[in-house]
């Protein structure tokens, strides 16, 4: 490609930039992104509603069901995902390189209101991601102890992961919001690499000493 | 919207706005007639501004060259637009922190130095100033080590 063909073209930048990617119609009452699809800002009471109603109709499947419900909406992220980038940068979403994919990710959190999600690929070598989320609007903070609670973020980011690194990789939840934490705090990986930290959740080890022992 | 504006429309919801609110309402008008000058001349000159710049790394790799190229031509059209609308936060939201993102290259530097010494020729004494923040701006996203 020469100069003249890069002047006379578009040059993609920032797909999720604020401003640009959400617009609003107050006319029709929508909100809709940059291509025309039709967004909707759930408010906070809802998600409280949906989770309450689950707890009070099926109970101790709650966690399942909203997992699975992540799970969903996963697969429908990353086919969106991958068709809007594609069209956008102009090369399959394979083509972008990891560094463009991860700032396309995190704007993506960032501009629907889903918190700022953080990639650490500072335990790779131990075969598990590290993905912070900072604001999540899925957990109440410091609801009390008991195990990690942001089971629809779980099932998202299994899914989402999957269909990145084509492998059957588990998500486990090692800090939550609702237990007093910072952020949410999971790790991705497969799941003989991850039993350990099941293990580990469900014996109700904290994040630091997890992180702490996967580094050693 | 720079700050400005978008402060006194909200001054506006309250009350009429006082003579010397006016008058900085018409100092944003007037700058933005200049402003939309200097823009109307980057994008016809883009070009020129673009090739003697092109010419003087010939001998890099054409590849990493047109990375780097690729990033501040987007670079330039996103500070130009942020000069028209006097909006330093629009070059950061739009433009800013894709640019930080973006694999730092030694190129970026050069053609950095290169092309605002192209700019400032092109624009002159005049234009170069109105456009100076904003491609600060740029520099400091792109140019990182």
């Amino acid at each position: 490609m020469n100069l003249d063909t890069l002047l006379n073209q578009p040059v993609p930048m920032d797909y999720f930039a604020p401003g640009v990617y959400v617009q609003g119609d107050l006319e029709l009452g929508t909100l809709s992104n940059r291509r025309g699809n039709r967004l909707v800002a759930i408010p906070e009471h809802l998600v409280r509603g949906i989770e309450a109603g689950l707890v009070q109709e099926i109970g101790k499947a709650t966690p399942l069901v909203l997992q699975r419900c992540g799970r969903h909406w996963g697969q429908h992220l990353f086919a969106r995902l991958a068709e809007e980038l594609a069209e956008y940068y102009g090369k399959p979403l394979a083509d972008l390189t990891m560094q463009e994919f991860i700032y396309c990710l995190t704007r993506c959190w960032q501009v629907h209101g889903w918190g700022q999600l953080h990639l650490d690929w500072s335990y790779s070598a131990q075969g598990l991601i590290l993905v912070s989320i900072h604001n999540s609007p899925w957990v109440r903070p410091q609801t009390g102890p008991g195990q990690p609670a942001a089971h629809v973020e779980v099932g998202l980011l299994e899914v989402l992961f999957r269909q990145l690194t084509g492998r059957e990789v588990q998500c486990v939840q090692i800090a939550c919001v609702s237990l007093g934490h910072g952020m949410n705090q999971f790790l991705i990986g497969l799941p003989e690499r991850l039993q350990p930290v099941v293990d580990w959740v469900q014996s109700g080890m904290d994040a630091a000493t997890i992180l702490q022992r996967l580094a050693t | 919207m720079n700050g400005t504006v978008r402060q006194l429309l909200n001054t506006a919801e309250q009350r009429y706005l006082e003579a010397a609110e006016q008058q900085q309402l018409w100092q944003q008008f007037h700058g933005l007639t200049n402003r939309l000058t200097v823009y109307e001349h980057i994008r016809t000159q883009e070009a020129q501004i673009f090739r003697p710049v092109t010419r003087q790394v010939a001998h890099a790799d054409e590849g990493a060259v047109l990375a780097a190229l690729r990033d501040w031509v987007g670079a330039l059209r996103g500070a130009a637009l942020a000069m028209v609308l006097d909006d330093p936060e629009f070059f950061d939201q739009r433009v800013g922190q894709w640019l930080r993102s973006r694999p730092s290259s030694p190129l970026h530097g050069t053609l950095g130095q290169l092309l605002q010494a192209q700019l400032q020729t092109v624009l002159g004494a005049q234009e170069w100033p109105l456009l100076a923040p904003y491609w600060d701006q740029a520099q400091r996203c792109l140019c990182r080590s």
